[in-house]
């Protein structure tokens, strides 16, 4: 499976923090370094613009690993990358979904009828003719797109990829949310207590930390913990022995958080099914549309930090109010009930002004809340998303860091460039042999 | 989650009531004929008074009721010499049918595991017909059990070997079938001890504590395997 894979360049990273030059803006900088990546792309595939026409059928004869020759029509067919891979390869915005124009800010709403698919045919006659216009409207960079140039359709080579949308992706927010919903209900530390505590099973590393504690998670801890979310998320919030009793108001929250964990639990799981059917797949929708439906118990988590920090201004105001306002209030001989009672309405009612304070300013409007729409097309499309993801890419820059630390790290690309070809030559030959 | 989707063995897909699959598996790790070497070594082994007559009951009801005369025998096979065993391993078959997935459930009793805990494991163990009829609605006709002992009783007047357990089974909580906005079953209090067959052992459970040593849910989402003997025909 790792000799499948034939790395064709290293390519140069431009640097992620630009120095300030007098008559060269930043944005300029970026964009001529964009520029310069899809120069490279293109030149890397330039033999696929003259040879990749099927209908013309032309090809070009290969030498193929069993040594017979053949006619071969080489295509690009996917680009497995992660979703900042696709900005840079699309030549779009960050905050754009690289298959559809999708708006920003409707990213965190399932649409009922699916966005219309980007036409690079249009952008391409935008980009000659000048009209910034049509490609600011669809979030499009101001450059010459490599992928232009290959008779392909851009957008189908996108392939979604689920160690970074789903697994460092939504299940990282989804945990983020989780912990932040539990320390509101108070009963993160029994979360930690059972996390810590899960047992072992075939396939299922044992957490022996409580996840906050964990620094970092790679996409190895983050399908574990999949396995396990709903099941220690339900005990945490089902648990009594040890616990104050939870508040009436808390329990239809509570309710609806459980439901929204398990819709986008069973969506992750299932979406790494090898194998689907047409009923899967109605069934990876049925989640998606109800874990919308439930989203919004988490939404005062997703505010922003400003908002967070107005919002507990706010309630300490009001907090200073109700303070002045009870002690004026004990003197006009009410009784203990009564001022309880009132004590309580006033911590309701700033509770109730901090919720409004952070769900207003909050939205889901992120790319990854995006894509996961279009994880059931890809499946009908292309087949099962496991195969299409970027962990096998990841495992096939082992090779070449271990050419790398061969090198004397002195002009290091053409030493590494000469070993891995040595060692995969090597390899290969061994599997023929073996044959 | 809605639907099951089939693995392409058909064998672990049967409807309710028929036979389920036969899993093999093997006893490993067997312990010192020092410390353990009959039943009754193994009762105070382990601090389970209840395994001699557990053994006999199921001995009785099982296999000795035709016998012309099952007091000797039952005599005879209780005081015979033991193995001992630390791990059982089941090979339960992965999803896509290219190949088994090996479970090994340790029940290490006194002993620590690796020398960092002392384990014993849950297990899902196949009810028979003469339990209740909710223990075979739930959990597709399973009942999450810890394990306690591994033990193998020789009968060599029959030239055989009875590879027997001694479980904890838990009880289904509620609703039988996955339930509440979870969707998953509880199992708890009131446990029962047995002795079963080895045979009988379906793989490894995987159970989340709500009230330890009370109340625990079932993790039916732990591998799509589990999901699917959970969910089958419910």
């Amino acid at each position: 499976m790792m000799n499948a894979w034939i790395p064709l360049a290293l390519l140069p990273i431009p640097p992620k923090r630009l120095d300030k030059i007098s008559g060269y803006p930043v944005d300029a900088q970026e964009l001529d370094a964009l520029q310069v990546t899809h120069e490279i792309i293109s030149s890397i595939l330039s033999p696929l613009c003259n040879v990749s026409d099927v209908t013309s059928q032309s090809g070009i004869e290969m030498v193929c690993c069993d040594e017979k020759v053949r006619n071969c029509i080489p295509m690009l067919c996917g680009w497995l990358a992660d979703h900042m891979e696709n900005i840079i390869i699309h030549g779009i915005s960050s905050n754009r979904c690289p298959i559809c124009i999708a708006p920003p800010d409707q990213f965190g709403e399932l649409s009922n009828a699916s966005y219309a698919i980007r036409l690079h045919p249009t952008y391409a006659a935008a980009f000659h003719h000048s009209d910034i216009h049509i490609l600011n409207s669809h979030g499009v960079k101001n450059i010459n797109n490599a992928l232009w140039h290959i008779p392909i359709e851009p957008h189908e080579i996108v392939r979604l990829d689920i160690l970074h949308v789903l697994l460092l992706g939504m299940l990282v927010h989804l945990m983020k949310w989780v912990q932040e919903f539990l320390d509101h209900v108070g009963r993160l530390t029994i979360f930690d207590h059972i996390w810590s505590r899960l047992l072992p099973f075939p396939g299922f590393s044992r957490l022996n930390k409580a996840y906050r504690s964990v620094r970092q998670c790679q996409g190895k801890e983050m399908r574990n913990l999949c396995y396990v979310l709903l099941a220690a998320f339900a005990a945490a919030l089902s648990r009594t022995s040890d616990t104050p009793a939870m508040a009436s108001r808390h329990k239809v929250l509570c309710h609806n958080a459980i439901l929204c964990v398990q819709y986008l639990t069973d969506f992750i799981l299932m979406a790494q099914y090898q194998v689907h059917t047409h009923s899967t797949i109605e069934s990876m929708k049925d989640y998606l549309r109800d874990f919308h439906a439930y989203k919004d118990v988490f939404l005062r988590f997703q505010a922003s930090k400003a908002v967070k920090a107005a919002a507990k201004e706010a309630s300490r105001d009001l907090r200073e109010d109700h303070s002045q306002l009870l002690t004026s209030d004990k003197p006009q001989g009410k009784t203990s009930s009564k001022h309880r009672k009132l004590t309580q309405e006033l911590r309701l009612e700033t509770e109730e002004l901090v919720h409004d304070f952070l769900t207003t300013g909050a939205n889901y409007n992120f790319p990854k809340m995006h894509l996961i729409s279009h994880f059931t097309d890809q499946i009908s499309k292309y087949g099962s998303l496991p195969q299409y993801s970027t962990e096998i890419c990841k495992a096939s820059h082992k090779p070449l860091k271990d050419a790398y630390r061969r090198s004397n790290h002195l002009n290091a690309i053409p030493q590494i460039i000469r070993t891995y070809t040595r060692v995969h030559g090597f390899s290969m030959r061994e599997k023929n042999l073996e044959q | 989650m809605r639907e099951i989707i089939h693995s392409t063995r058909d064998s672990i897909h049967l409807s309710k009531g028929s036979q389920p699959y036969q899993r093999s598996s093997k006893l490993q790790g067997r312990i010192s004929m020092h410390h353990i070497y009959d039943l009754r070594s193994l009762e105070a082994e382990y601090q389970l008074p209840s395994v001699r007559s557990l053994t006999m009951t199921y001995l009785v009801d099982n296999l000795y009721s035709a016998s012309n005369n099952p007091a000797f025998e039952l005599s005879r096979l209780i005081s015979a010499p033991l193995e001992a065993f630390n791990t059982l391993q089941v090979a339960v078959p992965t999803f896509n049918d290219d190949g088994d997935t090996i479970h090994h459930t340790r029940c290490t009793g006194p002993e620590l595991f690796r020398k960092r805990e002392q384990r014993s494991d849950w297990v899902f163990v196949r009810c028979r017909k003469a339990r209740k009829a909710k223990s075979q609605e739930a959990l597709d006709g399973r009942v999450p059990a810890r394990l306690n002992v591994l033990f193998k009783l020789p009968d060599l007047h029959a030239n055989t070997s009875y590879h027997l357990a001694h479980v904890l089974l838990l009880s289904i909580i509620g609703c039988p079938t996955p339930d509440g906005p979870e969707g998953i079953v509880r199992v708890g209090l009131p446990i029962r001890s047995h002795v079963v067959a080895v045979a009988d052992k379906e793989g490894m459970a995987h159970l989340v504590p709500v009230n330890p040593e009370e109340l625990y849910l079932v993790n039916n989402r732990i591998d799509v395997h589990t999901w699917n003997d959970i969910h089958n025909g419910n």
